[in-house]
């Protein structure tokens, strides 16, 4: 059963990849793994769109458009400083009732490869007021943009970040399908 | 949703399932960060990685399957093995020691002897072990491809594998453990 299936995998990788240590051609899903003891989080994916058109995404109020996750909470408020040291917040509905809010501030921003931001939350049950920091990364790729994120600060709230990974992997996913409609 | 909402207590919460095998790459950092939880305790998964029982799951059937693994398990005792392709091609892997915590943690360096992507980087390994509700919490970390991302987009692809072969493996020798 097993050896069928990595059968298949071979026969399917064997159309894009040119030897078995290479990764495939074909557009890279949504992946995030994390470190517990180090407390980061590594995610990336292969987005539509330039990273021109993944930066505003990011960093003006299209996120509102975007970063929702349907039947648990969208977003409201976005407001961004948007140089080095500039504060940015976002008020996150919560479907079930409530609200809670995210902040922090710009530390790095070089159009449109890099951005580094600080965030944290009022009211989160796994990170407390931890603050951690975002440092997006945008190349172009074959299939838009290589969006990598690492997501740091989470030493000693493990659950903290084995949850937030799981949410990247969202988000990245939320991301392209809107670059894709645009 | 609905399937997450059965394994969730909160939305910022991870699923209660076993963690599936991922692998993330930071290309410019030039690493890869993995993790996977896998059946078998700590001690027997690190076991499985560092002995020649990585000859029995360490195979992808029809491309390759690695023999003759040969450890000097101490902190800069070196390690190698052979990697037979199907065509019957050899290549070799090999490198050094640098932590042995049992059953906690690896790092040891690795390096290949004709690697396309990778030439004769050597990168180095970190593994860690924890004990989780599934079995073993596999943490892996693979640095040293800076200037060589595409090297590792492809490692991590196999990473992703290897740690489900592990799991299998592992998975396999506790169904055999409850037979007898």
């Amino acid at each position: 059963m097993r050896i069928e299936q990595e059968k298949n995998n071979l026969t399917t990788e064997s159309k894009t990849k040119s030897d078995f240590r290479s990764a495939a051609e074909s557009k890279r899903a949504p992946k995030a793994a994390v470190d517990g003891v180090a407390g980061v989080i590594l995610a990336f994916a292969d987005v539509s769109g330039t990273p021109d058109q993944v930066f505003r995404a990011l960093t003006t109020d299209e996120i509102l458009k975007w970063w929702k996750f349907p039947g648990m909470y969208h977003q409201k408020d976005w407001k961004a400083d948007l140089r080095i040291c500039g504060a940015w917040s976002v008020a996150v509905q919560l479907d079930a009732g409530g609200e809670v809010h995210a902040d922090g501030e710009f530390c790095e921003i070089d159009f449109p490869r890099k951005l580094v931001m600080t965030r944290k939350f009022d009211n989160h049950p796994l990170q407390g007021n931890r603050e951690t920091t975002i440092t997006y990364r945008f190349e172009p790729s074959p299939h838009g943009t290589l969006v990598t994120v690492r997501d740091e600060g989470f030493i000693g709230r493990s659950q903290a970040a084995y949850g937030n990974a799981e949410i990247w992997e969202k988000v990245l996913g939320w991301l392209d399908a809107y670059l894709e409609r645009l | 949703m609905t399937t997450d909402s059965k394994t969730k207590s909160d939305f910022r919460s991870a699923v209660e399932s076993k963690k599936a095998p991922k692998a993330a790459v930071d290309g410019v950092a030039g690493m890869i960060l993995a993790l996977a939880e896998v059946s078998g305790t700590p001690d027997q998964t690190f076991r499985a990685l560092i002995t020649n029982e990585v000859e029995k799951w360490w195979t992808i059937p029809g491309v390759y399957h690695l023999k003759d693994w040969k450890a000097d398990l101490r902190v800069q005792g070196r390690w190698s093995v052979t990697v037979e392709l199907n065509d019957g091609k050899q290549l070799n892997e090999w490198g050094e020691f640098c932590e042995l915590d049992v059953p906690n943690k690896i790092v040891m360096t690795r390096r290949f002897g004709a690697n396309p992507l990778l030439g004769e980087r050597e990168t180095t390994l970190t593994y860690r072990f924890e004990s989780s509700p599934h079995g073993t919490l596999v943490t892996l970390r693979e640095e040293g491809f800076i200037g060589r991302p595409e090297a590792a987009y492809g490692n991590a692809e196999n990473w992703e594998k290897v740690l489900s072969w592990l799991d299998g493996y592992l998975a396999g020798r506790k169904k055999e453990k409850k037979k007898r």
